[in-house]
């Protein structure tokens, strides 16, 4: 009664990958509903902190954020929480406050974590693929240390053989330097073939397939916009691991 | 000590009800079986038509139409209808009114008979059907792939709402969501929504006073007792209170209806003319047997409500309706159990299928003009190797059910013994400050405290002290120490006598009450073997010297008001009994705390305690949690964790520096103990820093404990 995923591309998944490289937000968890938790949370502590209103406290963030990231652009630190904190207390006039920044950081990703899930079955995967001998990358932007935490609190950290950050690639996907590191770290030269499960279309699946020719899974859920050139798409991670045992 | 605020918003107590469960239908809606349970029932709904729902609930419904009215049932009888029609209360009928009225209102502009009005019913459970399994998942923590196999494909809920065609989904759903709101601890709404079960139903009165129970032999409950009760007589009695007093139809229909009579029938005779009602005296004994437990966990109250209901189900010819009550029940028990607890849970559901294919009406089905409404002829004798054999099996899986939720209940062991925790380290460091802050978090009124510095054998102006330390063993009265510690682990209580350590003398004897917690701290907590044993968490404090002399002299001079000298006077001497009676006591302990300063220059400001920055060191003898323990302090603290593995075999050592506040320990307590809503008070306050840290490892040493203790 199992659904077979969508498989635009059948001839792909025949041969066995050198290498799975994979997404970790909103790819291996539901980063929307963690992200509205934990950004619920500091909301409530900047408020309760310095007495403010919701609607004083909403434009000075969202201010705060679109000036970090039209600095930063492109870059791990452009999603630093810390600096959006730090900049939006010093737009409402509070100066420099490093506790406060650091403590609203800390309260944005530990409700973070305690929000998020990971999809049934992740860990289920990743075992398939140790099990098939077929070694495995993280490829994610944001800055080391919290994906690092991230990794660690789902109790992920020793599944992934290597794990590239933007912060160290120095450039977000879509751009080739994150996935072509992750290739030569996993000692594989372009052409070899390689799996990529993300979900972003742009930065994932487009960005994959440019910078590796890799055969691109997207997983999707509520919130994902379906990509058009994705060799296949799936929901369930039950799903991936059925296309893995056929081509293993 | 700092007091965890709630980060997230205040949440209202159906926070997370409807909405979002209904969101997540989307997600189940793509699962295979999802599909295939939807459509059966969608095909049980249109195709099959229940004879009770036909000849009884529809007609009674769509009275409606013909002649609205606020009480139904007096106008039902009165214009001749069967007096049988609808034995519920009100919130039973305003949940069913809207899709048959809207159904009968098509029916009469299309003139099509009733097909719209019991489709409008059909559909009205169906959605009752979707409601129920998305509650159970969250009050199970169930996954998609359990709740879908356990409960959307449970035969007997297939069979009881399609089929025969019962309504008892709405009180059954109530009843769920009641237990939900109290897990919660929402017990105003818990209390209105019962309230309600009762008022849709009459007969989910049975389950309220084992939640009444639950609430009250709980010492962190019982405060939410009358919160709870008294918004479930109001809802219950002003929905169903008028009718009851008043309505002759609901005299008639509801009080007089037969199930009510089932309750006696089976009884044993006494002597010529009395007999003794099996199924009231059952649901007494297993009253008392709920109060006994004493302290009941959620979940054991889960599973007791479970066997019960089964229980009641098993001596009663029941009304095949009730057996939907025990559907949920049936589905927790699934939950982990595998194979060996699916496959009795199937046989018994085919069985009383089979039993009740006999027994009760069926439907008819549309399509094919059959009429399957007439019970299946069986000869008596099958009939009631059929009962026989659904009644083996329930009693079995009742016996299990209860097993179970005993071995799985947490606080059923905390209930026969309480926990005991000692705490033993040398004189300033910090054992009041950690005993106090224990106390926060298991609840002040669940912990009993007692100390050793009021076993000193004299008071501090006796001349004795010139020859002895407190830390030599003979100058404390060990043996009345250790008489009152174990009395209180025996559930008594003690009278003692208090050392006030500001005037160094003894004050009146006061008395001890015993309680859920023992909180033990002294000097020589773990100096006697006879107790040694005895305690279900050994800690011992240390502290790096240097910042013990700081401390100590901070507090002796500063707070208790002794002369600087003095105080360094009786440092040196009391070092080598230190080292013999106190130092050496770390050793039997499971855990061993060890505060330092993060950099000893800070050592030299005595002006300045609060610039200390302080790293704790953990020593954990059995904790096969550190693992987990690290991964949370790291990923969710923010803390930096370095771990080795101690001199001594199977000793793990930890030192954890970084910053700490209340919220991260109260989340990552979460995260840490299952269940810990049972072994924490309502308010618990976490501190923040090393002592919040202290806190937490501990609280996570005492789960483990209590977890060990019901194995061995």
């Amino acid at each position: 009664m199992d659904r077979q995923m969508e498989m635009r591309n059948k001839a792909a998944f025949a041969t066995r990958p050198c290498a799975v490289l994979m997404d970790i937000d909103n790819t291996v968890y539901a980063y929307d509903t963690a992200h509205a938790a934990a950004s619920e949370a500091a909301m409530r502590k900047t408020i309760k902190m310095l007495g403010i209103k919701q609607a004083e406290y909403e434009p000075a963030f969202a201010e705060a954020r679109r000036e970090v990231k039209t600095i930063l652009k492109e870059t791990a630190s452009a999603h630093s929480r810390l600096l959006y904190f730090a900049r939006m207390l010093e737009r409402l006039g509070m100066k420099s406050q490093p506790l406060m920044a650091l403590d609203l950081e800390q309260t944005y990703w530990r409700n973070f974590l305690s929000a998020s899930t990971l999809f049934p079955q992740v860990k289920d995967f990743l075992e398939d693929l140790r099990a098939a001998g077929i070694p495995v990358a993280a490829v994610s932007d944001l800055t080391a240390q919290i994906q690092f935490r991230k990794l660690i609190y789902f109790g992920l950290d020793h599944y992934f053989d290597h794990i590239v950050t933007s912060e160290e690639a120095g450039v977000e996907k879509p751009a080739a330097k994150p996935f072509q590191m992750a290739l030569e770290r996993l000692s594989l030269i372009p052409g070899q073939l390689v799996w990529f499960v993300g979900d972003d279309a742009k930065k994932d699946i487009a960005g994959a397939k440019a910078a590796l020719g890799a055969i691109t899974l997207q997983k999707l859920h509520d919130g994902v916009v379906v990509s058009g050139e994705a060799d296949a798409v799936f929901d369930h991670f039950r799903e991936l691991r059925e296309v893995l045992r056929g081509s293993v | 000590m700092e007091v965890a605020t709630a980060e997230k918003a205040s949440s209202g107590p159906f926070e997370g009800w409807l909405y979002p469960q209904w969101k997540s239908l989307g997600r189940l809606a793509r699962h295979p079986v999802f599909q295939f349970g939807l459509l059966i029932r969608l095909a049980l709904v249109f195709l099959a038509v229940p004879k009770v729902q036909e000849k009884w609930f529809v007609p009674f419904l769509l009275d409606f139409l013909r002649q609205p009215s606020l009480d139904p049932w007096t106008t039902f009888l009165n214009s001749g209808g069967d007096s049988m029609s609808f034995p519920y209360g009100p919130v039973m009928y305003l949940l069913h009114l809207p899709g048959v009225a809207l159904g009968g209102l098509i029916d009469q502009h299309f003139g099509l008979g009733h097909f719209f009005a019991l489709l409008g019913f059909g559909l009205t459970i169906l959605l009752l059907d979707l409601e129920l399994m998305l509650s159970l998942e969250q009050i199970l923590d169930a996954t998609e792939d359990e709740i879908l196999r356990y409960y959307w494909l449970s035969p007997i809920v297939l069979y009881i709402c399609y089929w025969h065609g019962q309504t008892d989904m709405v009180p059954v759903l109530l009843l769920m969501v009641s237990l939900r709101l109290l897990q919660k601890l929402h017990a105003k709404s818990a209390g209105m929504v019962l309230g309600l079960a009762i008022a849709a139903k009459l007969s989910m009165i049975l389950p309220a006073p084992f939640l009444v129970i639950y609430l009250w032999r709980s010492k962190r409950l019982s405060g939410l007792l009358s919160q709870f009760m008294i918004p479930a007589i109001i809802t219950a009695a002003l929905l169903q209170g008028p009718y009851l007093l008043f309505s002759p139809g609901v005299k008639v229909m509801v009080m007089g209806s037969p199930e009510i009579q089932k309750v006696y029938q089976l009884s044993i005779k006494f002597g010529d003319k009395l007999q003794v009602y099996v199924l009231p005296f059952t649901y007494l004994l297993l009253l008392y047997a709920a109060w006994r437990i004493g302290r009941m966990s959620f979940s054991l109250l889960f599973s007791f409500l479970g066997a019960s209901f089964f229980l009641v189900l098993l001596l009663t010819p029941a009304s095949i309706g009730w057996f939907l009550w025990a559907v949920p029940f049936l589905v927790a028990h699934q939950l982990g159990g595998g194979v060996s607890a699916s496959l009795p849970v199937y046989a018994f559901s085919m069985v009383m299928i089979i039993f009740h294919l006999g027994q009760s009406t069926g439907a008819t089905v549309r399509l094919a003009g059959l009429d399957l409404t007439a019970p299946v002829a069986m000869p008596a004798h099958l009939q009631s190797l059929w009962l026989t054999g659904m009644v083996a099996l329930g009693a079995a899986l009742a016996a299990r059910m209860f097993r179970t939720g005993v071995q799985q209940n947490d606080y059923f062991r905390l209930s026969r013994k309480p926990v005991a925790i000692g705490i033993a380290g040398d004189s300033g460091s910090g054992k009041d400050t950690l005993a106090a802050a224990l106390a926060g978090v298991f609840g002040s009124s669940a912990v009993a405290s007692i100390s050793g510095d009021d076993y000193h054998s004299w008071d501090r102006h006796a001349p004795m002290w010139r020859a002895l330390t407190h830390l030599n063993p003979q100058a404390n009265n060990l043996l009345a120490f250790s008489n009152d510690v174990l009395a209180l682990m025996e559930g008594k209580s003690i009278v003692c006598r208090h050392y006030d350590h500001s005037s160094g003398r003894f004050t009146k004897r006061r008395s001890v009450a015993h309680n859920e917690v023992i909180l033990v701290s002294g000097l020589h907590t773990l100096y006697i073997p006879s107790l040694l044993s005895k305690f279900d968490v050994r800690l011992f404090l240390a502290m790096d010297e240097e910042l013990r002399r700081y401390f100590k002299l901070r507090r002796d001079v500063n707070e208790r008001g002794h002369p600087e000298e003095k105080v360094l006077e009786s440092l040196e001497n009391r070092y080598p009994d230190a080292k013999r009676y106190i130092h050496a006591q770390a050793k039997t302990a499971d855990l061993v705390f060890k505060l330092e300063a993060v950099n000893r220059e800070d050592l030299k400001q005595p002006e300045r305690p609060e610039d200390i920055r302080l790293r704790l060191c953990v020593s954990l003898r059995r904790g096969l949690y550190y693992e987990k323990l690290i991964r949370i302090l790291v990923s969710l603290c923010g803390l930096h964790v370095d771990m080795s593995i101690g001199e001594e075999d199977s000793v793990v050592e930890l030192r954890i520096e970084g910053d700490l506040q209340p919220e991260d320990l109260a989340l990552a307590a979460g995260q840490l103990v299952p269940h810990l809503e049972e072994l924490m008070a309502l308010d618990a306050r976490w501190a923040n820093g090393m002592i919040g840290l202290m806190q937490l490892i501990t609280f996570v040493e005492v789960a483990e404990a209590l977890r060990a203790r019901g194995n061995g």
